[in-house]
């Protein structure tokens, strides 16, 4: 594949597809300084997946795959930076401050940031409306399995939520 | 609130941009990032076949040249030679292993999993390879007379890398376990479903 085509198609795909990979960095990054240095390491990623996919999946689910794995891998090397990705992290990939127009949005991320990496990964998936046979194939564990998972966390932000609407 | 109103709350943001991407700085950070291709772990399997490749090939041939040639300078440097062998053997079996993973996320775990057991097994062996170059270079020393005091200083020192090499390899325990059960965490309602 050339580097033009690539582009473009990287190009193409973060326009379509940025809220998604925003949806990403917000969930496993709090402060500014972490959400340029995830989305720098999820686009990048992307990027590299472009000549190995083969559209035998949909490309959200595609992203998706590439965007948690990257996460996951990002929390777990604790923001283990060199110079070269510190001196990049000052470039200032994203631009801007999140103004939320609802504050149950920000109560919504707070309480995701409350679960481990792999729930992290199941809450993103169930709330942006994937189906069970999606969530299996991008977390590559059974539907069954999938099931179990979401059960747990719904209950867990259902009864949570509880405390949200009574202000405590 | 129910799950449904959760996820209206969710899309909330998909009608909205949190943040303006700013592609110069983008397409900057994937050229220089498409330059940088290797891993730590690549320079360090690298490193440790040119070394012993380097020092095994000197070693022998300083011997071969600089008589009066030493029996045990030659078994050292086939010794190093063979690590050499054994590293680039090892780097082989690995690298041929990555296409095996998928890219779910269980596959990328078992895949990190797979490289933390490679690094788990290399830093073992190499901590032990110390006994028998130590052994050999003491022997190269006593049969080339050296004073009580170098083969202490030598022996000493071998000693220090075997005690660090050991801290070494327990950082690679302690991540693999992390990772192991990062996965297990990933699987665990499978087992008991």
């Amino acid at each position: 594949m050339k580097d033009s085509e690539q582009t473009q198609i990287f190009e193409k795909w973060l326009s379509r597809y940025k809220a998604l990979m925003f949806k990403i960095v917000r969930a496993y990054a709090r402060v500014s300084e972490d959400q340029q240095d995830l989305f720098q390491e999820i686009t990048v990623q992307v990027w590299r997946s472009i000549p190995l996919f083969k559209g035998e999946s949909a490309v959200t689910t595609w992203i998706y795959r590439i965007g948690l794995n990257t996460a996951i891998k990002w929390i777990r090397k604790e923001r283990r930076q060199d110079e070269i990705e510190r001196a990049t992290a000052r470039d200032q990939i994203l631009v801007g401050n999140i103004v939320e127009s609802d504050d149950r949005l920000s109560w919504l991320y707070d309480e995701i940031h409350k679960l481990d990496e792999i729930d992290r990964s199941v809450t993103l998936l169930m709330l942006d409306g994937l189906s069970y046979k999606e969530m299996s194939t991008i977390l590559g564990i059974t539907e069954t399995n999938v099931g179990v998972k979401i059960n747990r966390i719904k209950k867990q932000l259902i009864g949570k939520s509880k405390n949200y609407d009574y202000g405590t | 609130m129910e799950l449904e109103e959760l996820k209206n709350i969710w899309h909330l943001q998909d009608k909205q941009d949190p943040f303006t991407i700013n592609m110069q700085a983008m397409n900057n950070h994937i050229q220089r990032k498409k330059e940088k291709a290797l891993h730590l772990i690549n320079i360090s399997e690298l490193l440790l076949i040119v070394v012993n490749f380097g020092a095994g090939l000197f070693t022998i041939l300083v011997n071969k040249f600089r008589p009066p040639s030493e029996m045990f300078l030659y078994v050292l440097g086939v010794w190093m030679l063979g690590t050499a062998l054994y590293a680039l053997l090892f780097r082989i079996k690995r690298t041929s292993n990555a296409n095996k993973f998928d890219r779910s996320i269980r596959g990328d775990l078992d895949y990190a999993v797979s490289t933390a057991t490679h690094q788990v097994k290399l830093s073992r062996i190499m901590r032990w390879n110390v006994v028998p170059i130590a052994l050999l270079t003491t022997l190269v020393m006593w049969d080339g007379q050296k004073s009580i005091l170098f083969v202490g200083g030598s022996i000493f020192f071998f000693a220090l890398a075997f005690y660090f090499s050991g801290w070494e390899h327990n950082i690679y325990l302690s991540k693999k376990a992390a990772l192991e059960k990062l996965r297990n965490r990933l699987l665990q309602e499978d087992l008991s479903s």
